[in-house]
């Protein structure tokens, strides 16, 4: 691989990781903020 | 009520964070500006030719996975002494960027290693320290995992926290007990040609620890509001069978 190759396949790495866990993160938090929608739904329900 | 389940009372209902999705994209945005300024303004190294432009993402990377160790120790040591879970859930979500970050900075510099010394991986003190560190992160994120007592999770893995950090002195010594790895690069120790896109990356990594901290904390919230209301709502019905 040449030099090049190194350096993009570096870079496209950190983004990929970066990318991945930020889709992740965000997901989690709409599942949570879903989940908490939820209970608090049930929790007014007679 | 004891102290420490007082500490663990939650708010049902947490803020919504409309600011996370401003900085998500500050960051993101961040962090692709101070790479194409690393790229622009860097000339190819007189060793190394243009794979010295990994510097700009691994070494970041390394230094925003020490100051997520330090976060988590500080909040340890809070949680420790004041029994509060936002403490315990703030050390969390910087044990988990912390974690994300090593792995990066491990995967990065064996990207590096390959072409500079010719493997992928060898056993040389800062590598071997660095990936110590992960496996601290990964022990602290485990146990996390399979402790359900809260108070007990939150007490124990404080303590790995603060092993965690411990580490990090040791990672950032490693390097003069005959390593083969460069000594530490930062904006004093590299030519100065380098240095403005060194620092300009570390704010962006910097910003990027926060916001992923930020946002996992968020998250973390939100899921203990929704366990508090559905313990609440369990409660309540049954009081109306009984």
């Amino acid at each position: 691989m040449s030099e090049w190759g190194y350096v993009i396949a570096a870079y496209a790495l950190t983004w990929v990781v970066v990318a991945g866990y930020v889709l992740y993160l965000r997901g989690r938090t709409a599942r949570a903020r879903k989940e908490l929608d939820t209970a608090a739904a049930q929790e007014t329900e007679p | 009520m004891s102290r420490a389940a007082e500490g663990r009372q939650v708010t049902t209902q947490p803020p919504a964070a409309r600011w996370l999705t401003p900085l998500c994209i500050l960051t993101l945005v961040a962090l692709a500006g101070a790479q194409v300024l690393g790229f622009g303004i860097s000339p190819p190294d007189r060793d190394m030719g243009h794979l010295q432009k990994i510097m700009y993402v691994h070494v970041p990377a390394a230094w925003s996975s020490f100051i997520a160790a330090f976060v988590l120790f500080i909040f340890s040591v809070l949680y420790l002494v004041r029994k509060r879970e936002r403490h315990d859930l703030l050390a969390a979500s910087a044990a988990e960027a912390g974690a994300v970050l090593t792995a990066l900075t491990l995967a990065l510099g064996s990207i590096w290693g390959r072409p500079t010394w010719g493997v992928w991986w060898t056993w040389d003190p800062r590598l071997t320290t660095t990936a110590v560190l992960m496996l601290l992160y990964v022990a602290y994120l485990a146990l996390r995992a399979f402790t359900e007592d809260p108070e007990r999770r939150a007490r124990w893995s404080a303590a790995v926290g603060i092993l965690t950090f411990l580490d990090v002195p040791i990672v950032y010594m490693s390097v003069r007990w005959r390593s083969i790895h460069q000594v530490p690069s930062s904006p004093a120790t590299v030519d100065s040609a380098y240095a403005l896109g060194l620092q300009v990356n570390g704010l962006a990594f910097l910003l990027l620890l926060i916001y992923l901290t930020a946002q996992r904390y968020h998250a973390a919230r939100l899921e203990r509001a929704a366990e508090a209301r559905r313990e609440e709502a369990a409660l309540a019905h049954g009081g109306v069978h009984v």
